[in-house]
């Protein structure tokens, strides 16, 4: 606990305001246009709870390698969550733009959107893991948690936004 | 005499301007890619192309002793002093609470002097009146006019003025110098134009930190505060005017030399290693059978094209890159090119949301987050441009093959 009160006291109102206000904007922003794309609430249930989740295992990363792996946590750490937001945002439109293109198709099924989801972020997670693994090689400290972490939580979000499309979006 | 008849051709005029077009494109990639290539700067003399890589970091420590004991006047310091730091774009920047002072941490490749210019000044500027009782024509003290403590405060200060707009103007010598232009609050703008009516003619003065600009006034319609910078710290003194004021006055007590902990990654090993993860990846995807060999092709080619680009923009513009955002950059357009490729109806939506996003943390953003956004910009659109680029050269080079 007493690192996320170090952390909470060691940034300035600026950088919370700043930070919170960049993070609030892109979650509206996402859930907006997702509704403005499909005229469908339940469309943004599942990456709103998807961004908050991964803000969490941000959160809890750094916990990890802080307390257990003693790396000093410094501004570098903060990419995680750009990179993170940016994965899941490219991997969530690619998901609409794929269900406005076939949505007035007379074959359309919600399950094989789904299965189609699912295939193409298993591909991204792939092609995200050999591309992060491949240039970490050159990567030691904080730089190395950094990427690794990102990675992990990427991954994972992207993976559990195609369990919560699967909850949350049923026709 | 007989006639000479010369057989009638037609030209295929499409066909040619569409050759042509194609070795344009040709030369145009393979320039592309010699630029691009780590060390071909050294092949010609006539222009300099090197890949600017921010490696000269240096870090510091500074302890700040405040004035004031209030809790809030401490808080508002800090938030002051890292909204310059973040502005003038210090990569790494840390402020600390430590028994009433305040310990700033920075660690940047950006110039010392400015950097610190940005640390040591509260710069709290006021506005003020000649003392009556001071000689200013006093030749045996020319400073007399410099100095703060012979001058009488007025109610002016910095929160009079709601933004100085600095600006190059002719000064009263013909020649171009830089002036603060003052923007008044619209609720004390009447009162300050009263203030400068009563003192048309006369001689007042500008205190920051208890050292006073003359100024003459000739017109209450304009308030121009003539500054003595140059082209290097005109940014810093903007920032220093703009980026709000620091509520009490402070010293450094103490500064100290940090080691910096800076990514020593060589480049060009990083270009070559880069290159041949590249072509595992696809090897793997290709003996995986995960996507068709058309697709893997278009998509290794974009790959490839948008990380040359990428690099030749950077060696032909020559703008600082930090390593560790280089290999950031690298992983982004990777991933990027490959998710527009693969799902084509959604590239606009892609790209645009990309772009948005990069455009928010580059607003917003602080410290590495600011930079990286910043570099999302541009490569959102040069993936989007390289992606659209290869399609059409490949489906046209691909026609010429065949024939």
């Amino acid at each position: 606990m007493s690192i996320f009160i170090n952390i909470y006291n060691g940034w300035t109102l600026y950088e919370w305001t700043m930070v919170g206000g960049s993070l609030l904007s892109i979650f509206i922003l996402i859930n907006l246009t997702t509704y403005f794309l499909t005229r469908k609430i339940k469309f943004s249930l599942p990456i709103s709870l998807t961004f908050l989740s991964s803000l969490l295992l941000i959160i809890f990363s750094v916990f990890i390698y802080t307390s257990l792996f003693h790396i000093e946590v410094s501004n570098i750490s903060l990419i995680s969550i750009l990179i993170t937001t940016c994965l899941i945002t490219v991997n969530w439109f690619s998901f609409i733009g794929f269900y406005i293109r076939t949505r007035d198709y007379k074959k359309f099924s919600i399950t094989q959107l789904f299965n189609e989801y699912r295939g193409d972020s298993i591909r991204l997670i792939i092609f995200i893991t050999l591309s992060i693994l491949a240039v970490s090689v050159f990567l030691t400290g904080e730089y190395l948690a950094m990427l690794v972490s990102t990675l992990l939580i990427s991954t994972l979000s992207i993976y559990l936004n195609t369990i919560l499309v699967r909850r949350f979006i049923n026709d | 005499m007989r006639k000479i008849r010369f057989q009638k051709k037609t030209i295929n005029w499409k066909g040619l301007l569409d050759y042509i077009l194609l070795i344009l494109l040709s030369s145009l990639l393979f320039l592309n890619i010699l630029i691009a290539l780590p060390l071909t700067e050294k092949l010609t003399d006539i222009i300099a192309f090197d890949l600017n890589v921010s490696k000269d970091y240096w870090s510091k420590e500074y302890i700040l002793e405040l004035e004031s004991e209030e809790s809030t006047d401490l808080s508002k310091t800090r938030d002051v002093l890292f909204r310059r730091l973040n502005e003038y774009g210090v990569e790494e920047a840390s402020i600390y609470k430590e028994d009433g002072d305040l310990r700033i941490v920075v660690s940047t490749t950006l110039p010392q002097m400015y950097v610190e210019e940005l640390i040591r000044n509260p710069y709290q500027y006021r506005i003020v009146t000649r003392n009556e009782d001071v000689n200013f024509e006093d030749v045996e003290n020319p400073y007399a006019q410099y100095m703060g403590e012979n001058y009488d405060e007025t109610e002016f200060d910095a929160s009079t003025f709601r933004n100085i707009f600095l600006t190059n103007l002719p000064d009263s010598n013909g020649t171009d110098s830089y002036f603060g232009i003052a923007k008044t609050w619209p609720n004390k703008s009447q009162s300050f134009k009263n203030f400068l009516n009563n003192h048309i003619g006369d001689s007042i003065g500008v205190d920051i930190d208890g050292f006073v600009t003359p100024m003459y006034i000739s017109d209450s319609s304009i308030f121009a505060i003539p500054l003595n910078v140059t082209d290097e710290s005109i940014k810093a003194v903007d920032i220093l005017y703009n980026s709000g004021s620091i509520p009490t006055s402070y010293t450094i007590s103490e500064q100290t030399d940090l080691e910096s902990k800076t990514i020593n990654i060589d480049y060009i090993e990083v270009s070559i290693a880069i290159f041949i993860v590249i072509i595992i990846i696809y090897a793997y995807l290709f003996y995986t059978k995960i996507y068709t060999t058309p697709l893997l092709t278009t998509s290794l080619f974009a790959t490839l094209l948008s990380m040359a680009s990428m690099l030749t923009i950077l060696k032909i513009t020559f703008l600082p890159i930090n390593p560790f955002i280089l290999i950031i950059s690298v992983i982004f357009i990777i991933i990027l090119t490959r998710v527009i490729i693969t799902n084509p109806e959604s590239k606009y939506l892609i790209t645009t949301s990309v772009f948005i996003l990069a455009f928010i943390f580059k607003l917003l953003g602080i410290g590495y987050l600011r930079m990286v956004g910043n570099d999302l910009l541009t490569h959102s659109l040069l993936v989007l441009l390289c992606v659209s680029f290869s399609e059409y050269y490949i489906t046209k080079i691909s026609i010429y093959f065949k024939k």
